[in-house]
């Protein structure tokens, strides 16, 4: 397994640059995959949670 | 989880961010879980464009390292289950020839994922008869993982969370 770092929260020196459209592009691919998931349910036996 | 990975960054929560190095430069990839329903998250990443500055999809790095890209997406995937062992990940690839690497991925990964349970989605599957020359088409159906089989989208979680 790679190593994990866990990014400190942004200090005054630090700042994550996330690309221009990093919501976009990630709330489209969640609407997608919901939009898949509706119309093609997975059976409740197959992952059924206790 | 034995293969070839970049080391990555958790930027918070659901997000992670690392890099592709290679003769055709380093580029930044994002990979984040966007919560789709209850407990089930998509597994999103794409690639920072250098010159635009725009995360895409269907960017080609080209570095060579695309089974050491996906080995890395699969390690930060595990890695959220890890950190939230109710929730389930939900993949699917942009394109067609994407989601086939991912079925090779998974299947290639398989004999080591213990303690996960894995469920493929297969559309308007043609399946070969006795006979080789008839096709058959089935309907759209989830079922558990098995290599050698054209899925198109994935889920997985921790199989404790399961009855």
């Amino acid at each position: 397994m790679p190593t994990v770092k866990i990014k400190k929260p942004e200090g005054e020196n630090e700042v994550e640059k996330l690309p221009l459209n990093y919501n976009e592009f990630f709330e489209k691919k969640a609407a997608e995959a919901k939009a898949f998931l509706e119309k093609h349910p997975i059976p409740e036996h197959l992952f059924q949670k206790k | 989880m034995n293969l070839e990975c970049y080391e990555y960054d958790r930027l918070d929560e659901f997000s992670y961010r690392f890099y592709s190095e290679g003769p055709r430069g380093t580029f930044k990839l994002h990979i984040r879980f966007t919560r789709i329903r209850d407990l089930t998250y998509n597994l999103g990443f794409g690639v920072v464009d250098n010159e635009s500055e725009w995360i895409d999809d269907l960017f080609e790095v080209r570095n060579g390292d695309s089974q050491k890209i996906l080995s890395t997406v699969a390690s930060a995937a595990l890695d959220f289950l890890n950190a939230h062992p109710d929730n389930s990940i939900f993949a699917t690839g942009s394109t067609s020839s994407r989601t086939r690497l991912y079925q090779m991925g998974i299947s290639k990964v398989l004999p080591s994922l213990t303690g996960y349970v894995i469920a493929g989605c297969v559309m308007n599957k043609r399946q070969p008869e006795n006979t080789g020359q008839v096709f058959t088409r089935l309907p759209v159906e989830w079922c558990a993982f098995e290599a050698g089989v054209a899925y198109d989208a994935f889920l997985i979680c921790k199989s404790q969370v399961l009855n």
